[in-house]
């Protein structure tokens, strides 16, 4: 449904209605405008399917920014293993 | 474009060397996440995405800056960065000048690129976050715009970088009598071909453009 020119659309609608902060918000948009159109898809399906990925996605993106920034792979160890975490217990769920 | 995952980075010339500790991690991961099936599949998609754009935009970003010759670049980014903190359309030609002016940079050609055009998105989103501090000038005094807040900021801002692509337009590549005309913006569309920075401006411009007029639609 959402292709194109109506992915940063459907983006930015989806940022609006979320509780995250302004400056987040600006920041995840960055990272969708960012993203090459032709690998928007999965991000794209993800909000789509359930709006309060939104959130998780943006506390995920920042917490890996700031690891990257501060050179400490402790944090981003810790951020791979919370993901293999919540994985899990979503493919247990079927 | 493409972020192929870290390689794209690997063994460019002038990169900062520490970002290996955090690129094994990243394989780490993705060697994790591919094993998920299903729901969780789709998911740890994006968890990877996200991940090769946080290194990709930071490795860009770090490494432009960081290149032989850098007091010319550095200056130019503190230009950007004091740039960005100013307000209205003067700023905004200001702006397109320095990112159509990004010096070439062998060896780093591109982080620069990537540089440019994360340049450029922030600027975008800079200015549709001015919010009240421009009128809107179709409107009259104690008159109101139809519809949310965020279609009066897409306008603002639109109102701004269509009037500086312009003005922009005229300085660098007319008469500069202030007044854009038909040719200049036909010269600005040829110089776009050789400047990325200007380039991914216009591209995101035009999709912002698009954006607005669906906002409008619904």
């Amino acid at each position: 449904m959402y292709k194109n020119n109506k992915d940063i659309e459907f983006i930015a609608q989806a940022l609006r209605e979320s509780s995250l902060s302004k400056e987040d918000q600006d920041d995840f948009l960055l990272f969708c405008f960012m993203t090459p159109k032709s690998e928007r898809e999965p991000l794209i399906a993800l909000i789509q399917d359930d709006p309060s990925w939104i959130q998780k996605l943006s506390i995920n993106y920042k917490a890996k920014k700031q690891a990257i920034r501060d050179r400490n792979s402790d944090l981003l160890d810790a951020i791979v293993q919370e993901e293999q975490t919540m994985l899990s217990e979503i493919e247990q769920r079927g | 474009m493409s972020f192929e995952r870290s390689s794209n980075f690997e063994n460019q010339e002038g990169q900062p060397e520490n970002f290996s500790e955090m690129k094994r991690v990243f394989k780490e991961e993705e060697g994790i996440l591919a094993q998920f099936r299903g729901k969780a599949k789709g998911i740890a998609k994006v968890l990877a995405l996200v991940s090769t754009m946080s290194l990709g935009m930071a490795v860009a970003q770090e490494t432009w800056a960081g290149q032989e010759g850098q007091g010319e670049q550095k200056s130019n980014v503190e230009q950007i960065e004091k740039a960005k903190e100013k307000i209205g359309e003067e700023r905004a030609v200001e702006l397109l000048s320095l990112l159509y002016n990004l010096p070439d940079t062998p060896g780093a050609n591109q982080a620069k690129n990537l540089w440019g055009k994360q340049e450029a998105a922030r600027i975008m989103i800079k200015l549709f976050s001015l919010d009240n501090k421009l009128g809107f000038p179709e409107l009259k005094a104690g008159e109101k715009l139809e519809g949310t807040p965020s279609i009066i900021d897409i306008k603002n801002g639109l109102h701004v970088i269509g009037n500086a692509t312009g003005l922009f337009a005229d300085k660098m590549f007319g008469n500069k009598d202030g007044n854009p005309d038909i040719e200049e913006m036909q010269k600005l569309q040829v110089a776009m071909k050789d400047s990325v920075g200007l380039q991914e401006y216009i591209e995101m411009e035009g999709e912002v453009s698009a954006l607005s007029r669906n906002v409008q639609e619904q």
